[in-house]
């Protein structure tokens, strides 16, 4: 499964605990919702011993990438880089003045 | 450009020590018993125990932008309140030694300060000419690094609880634009409100907004298990 099952099972304790219901309100003005965790726990201890149906496995996959989407719901305003900045190494008693 | 101009424009002046050309040398002594002694420890101690510093410095080395404490850090002294900043011409991440007294502000500034590095080292941010990116960096500095916890609040008689963060991120990020560069309130507003909605959603490398110590343990635990999580999705 994609995490072990021990972490749903402390990802559900975590979301129903007070601090996290009050964090969530802080920030969304909305209680959150935690009946997800404690379904992909179950699914995930099918899926570790082997008695889950492929729709057990299939549901727990889907829920993963239901929260992946969420991850990456927003337009970037910049662009990602290929490559990592040259000059991040680069020895400091080397550097140029700036120019720019 | 003009240097002093050049200074102004982008928030040097805030960073006197950040001079092009100088570098000061220190004797044993000055070195044991001051700020900058007290700095360099808990910087230590917060890159070793803080969870948010932990990951940051796991995504960094992951994109290609391995940290070592004495290139890209540097403490110093600093001007005004400002508490750190992040130098993206040298790669360096300035902490204010005479501005930092506790460690649980050094944990904050140093993953604050690291979310840009990380913005720097994964994203082309044009840090000097483009506000929006700017703007950016800032929400999410203030969002992700604890800045705007209900705790911070209350302690800067900021009170409020409903959806409160979003406000706290938004006031802060405006702060930090408004110190370092000369734009008006109006203007620094408009840019903060436009680039909002995309840059709090963004929660790179966390995978969500660490409220506590807990959240960012687990999101370190996610992190580290990435390989695993992505091969069986």
């Amino acid at each position: 499964p994609p995490r072990a099952c021990e972490d749903y099972w402390s990802e559900f304790r975590h979301c129903k605990s007070f601090k996290n219901w009050f964090h969530h309100y802080y920030t969304y003005g909305t209680v959150p919702s935690c009946q997800q965790w404690k379904e992909d726990y179950h699914n995930c201890r099918e899926w570790e011993k082997h008695r889950g149906t492929e729709a057990k496995q299939e549901a727990l996959r889907r829920s993963e990438k239901i929260r992946v989407a969420e991850q990456r719901n927003f337009i970037p305003v910049w662009q990602l880089r290929q490559e990592p900045p040259r000059d991040w190494h680069v020895p400091l008693n080397q550097e140029k003045p700036q120019d720019s | 450009m003009d240097q002093t101009k050049q200074e102004e424009e982008y928030g040097y002046d805030l960073f006197p020590e950040r001079k092009p050309g100088e570098h000061k040398k220190t004797s044993i002594a000055e070195s044991l018993f001051t700020f900058n002694h007290k700095c360099q420890v808990m910087l230590q101690f917060a890159v070793e125990t803080s969870p948010y510093a932990k990951l940051l410095l796991s995504a960094m080395k992951s994109s290609g932008c391995k940290v070592f404490k004495d290139r890209h850090f540097s403490c110093e002294d600093c001007d005004g309140t400002v508490s750190g900043g992040f130098d993206a011409a040298s790669s360096q991440i300035v902490l204010c030694q005479n501005n930092i007294h506790q460690q649980s502000h050094m944990n904050r500034v140093v993953t604050h300060e690291l979310i840009h590095a990380f913005d720097h080292c994964r994203a082309h941010v044009d840090w000097f000419n483009n506000f929006r990116h700017l703007a950016c960096s800032e929400i999410r500095a203030a969002n992700l690094s604890g800045d705007c916890s209900f705790t911070n609040e209350v302690a800067r008689f900021n009170f409020g609880f409903k959806r409160h963060h979003q406000e706290c991120v938004r006031g802060r990020a405006l702060r930090s634009i408004l110190a370092v560069r000369k734009i008006s309130r109006a203007e620094a507003e408009k840019i903060v409100d436009e680039v909002f909605d995309s840059c709090f959603n963004d929660h790179a490398p966390f995978g969500r907004i660490p409220h506590s110590k807990r959240d960012a343990k687990f999101a370190y635990r996610d992190y580290m298990n990435r390989d695993r999580y992505y091969a069986n999705l």
